[in-house]
């Protein structure tokens, strides 16, 4: 693994922005925040994270808009993706994106913390 | 060339005509017009319909006549026919002749000869025309008018009939589209309601694990009752979303086949720590056949969850059994447990919105039981309470049967 491996937090809730990336920071990753799907794939595209933490349902582009793009991008194509959605909002939308993962929210930022680890060791060992 | 008013009233014409075939019921139309050909040995027929503005008529049934004809153009409502509007049989004996004629050249290339039309009215308003065409010039004895005539009435409890049918599709149309509204709506609301319920959990729980720093054991319990109180008005507020959502079918698209058995070892596992913890011993019986059910898996959960954890609930100590039976035409999944059982003037109230015993724990909406039956209904199937148990003769045994039908099959090994 890197020394310091890059999360990129697409979510539009500034709160649950302010203590995601709180508790990466505590962990010595380097966190990178886009506030909606269109920055999220700018920044995806740029900074190349190695694993993405997408909310699905934003306001302006959502995580839809960010799924669209984001794997044609083939050296973003095995970036694992950790989706935040909840129960009743998710009902009858099948997310039409690999995803690696759902996390139901609410998430203590705790364990959202473990589930990076789990699977940037997951990406680095396949 | 065409005024402007005449090419309008074409293509209103035109797209009338593609309309009204959709729904009416032409078939009935069309077995009226060819019947009174025959039965007046005439040349034709054909059912005209008042447009809304009354100006305007239009061939919705014809016999007997060419396309060329019937599609000539819209029949304005002055002429020929302007006493059949007012509720009167009109005879035309020399349609290529006559002024009140609208299309005289066009009848003349038609062969039509004599003409004569009655009015259809329904409840004394005239709402179209039918009018027999002879390829002779012929008069209409008083019998044949006052058969034409019968025949529009009947033909006018046959439209009626057709416009309270199509009322009926516009009123199911409307209440479909206000049902997809209402979804709509659900999502959105329940988006903003959970959000920041849902960014204050992450929140308290940053602060309780220790992440600004330490904190002490009472700030620690605070902050958990706290959580514990949010996750209540979560719980609450999917419950409250959830039973619209089933009313509106949503679960249907998620349906598909599913090994039952696979479903219910799942939901024991989640629940098997719980049950330990108050020592409680959780059983399963699995039929071998591993049968196939045609259900929304994660739904299917929602529903073993909420028993099981009822059964765990509800017992102090002793075991919970969740087995599956196999018949003929349905699949049977019951949740024994040896609690306290259900008292009798409850029973018949358990599945009601909002119904919380009164044994009911602090937890909990009063919806659980009534999604579930929802749930299961949604899949065609039978959600139901005894208490107690008729087998062990103690605590309380819920089932629910999911038919068997051409979606199910078995999946052996």
């Amino acid at each position: 693994m890197k020394q310091r491996p890059k999360i990129l937090l697409v979510d539009d809730d500034v709160d649950l922005v302010k203590v995601m990336s709180g508790a990466l920071e505590s962990k010595a990753y380097e966190v990178i925040v886009a506030y909606n799907g269109q920055e999220g794939l700018e920044k995806a595209r740029k900074e190349k994270p190695d694993l993405v933490v997408l909310d699905i349902l934003m306001p302006v582009a959502d995580g839809f808009t960010f799924a669209d793009e984001f794997r044609k991008d083939a050296s973003l194509a095995k970036t694992p993706v950790l989706a935040l959605t909840s129960f009743s909002e998710s009902l009858g939308q099948p997310f039409p994106f690999e995803v690696t993962e759902y996390i139901v929210k609410p998430i203590k930022p705790r364990d959202l913390v473990a589930k990076v680890e789990e699977f940037l060791k997951r990406a680095e060992t396949s | 060339m065409a005024s402007k008013k005449e090419r309008y009233y074409r293509s209103l014409y035109e797209i009338a005509a593609v309309v009204n075939s959709v729904r009416v019921p032409q078939s009935v139309l069309d077995s009226i017009v060819k019947t009174v050909s025959e039965a007046l040995e005439a040349k034709g027929c054909s059912i005209m319909l008042l447009l809304p503005d009354r100006k305007v008529l239009l061939h919705t049934a014809a016999h007997g006549l060419s396309d060329r004809y019937v599609r000539k153009g819209p029949v304005s409502a002055d002429k020929s026919i302007s006493q059949a509007l007012v509720g009167k049989p009109v005879a035309i004996l020399d349609a290529a002749e006559d002024e009140r004629v609208q299309y005289r050249e066009q009848a003349k290339q038609e062969g039509i000869a004599s003409m004569l039309s009655a009015p259809i009215l329904f409840k004394g308003d005239v709402v179209g025309v039918i009018r027999v065409y002879t390829a002779k010039q012929h008069y209409f004895t008083r019998s044949e008018i006052h058969f034409v005539q019968e025949v529009a009435n009947l033909g006018a409890i046959a439209l009626e009939r057709a416009r309270e049918l199509e009322q009926c599709f516009i009123e199911v149309d409307k209440l479909e589209e206000s049902r997809r509204q209402f979804v709509r709506f659900l999502s959105v609301v329940a988006h903003d309601l959970q959000s920041p319920l849902v960014a204050t959990q992450s929140i308290l729980s940053y602060i309780a694990d220790g992440y600004t720093g330490e904190i002490t054991d009472g700030q620690k319990d605070l902050l958990q009752r706290g959580t514990r109180r949010i996750d209540e008005l979560l719980m609450l507020i999917t419950d409250l979303l959830d039973v619209p959502r089933i009313e509106a079918g949503q679960l249907v698209r998620e349906m598909k086949e599913l090994s039952l058995n696979e479903v219910i070892k799942q939901a024991v596992v989640d629940l098997d720590k719980v049950a330990r913890q108050k020592g409680i011993e959780l059983k399963i019986e699995l039929p071998e056949s591993s049968p196939l059910v045609y259900a929304s898996g994660r739904r299917l959960q929602q529903v073993l969850n909420n028993l099981i954890s009822n059964a765990i609930n509800y017992t102090r100590d002793g075991t919970a059994l969740v087995r599956v039976k196999e018949y003929q035409n349905e699949i049977t999944v019951e949740v024994i447990d040896t609690g306290i059982g259900i008292p009798p003037d409850e029973l018949p109230r358990i599945f009601d919105d909002f119904f919380r015993g009164k044994n009911a724990g602090k937890k909990g909406t009063g919806l659980g039981l009534s999604i579930s039956k929802r749930i299961i209904e949604a899949h065609g199937g039978k959600l139901w309470a005894e208490s107690p148990c008729p087998e062990t003769g103690k605590g309380s045994k819920f089932t629910f049967a999911l038919p068997k039908n051409g979606r199910l099959r078995h999946n052996r090994g």
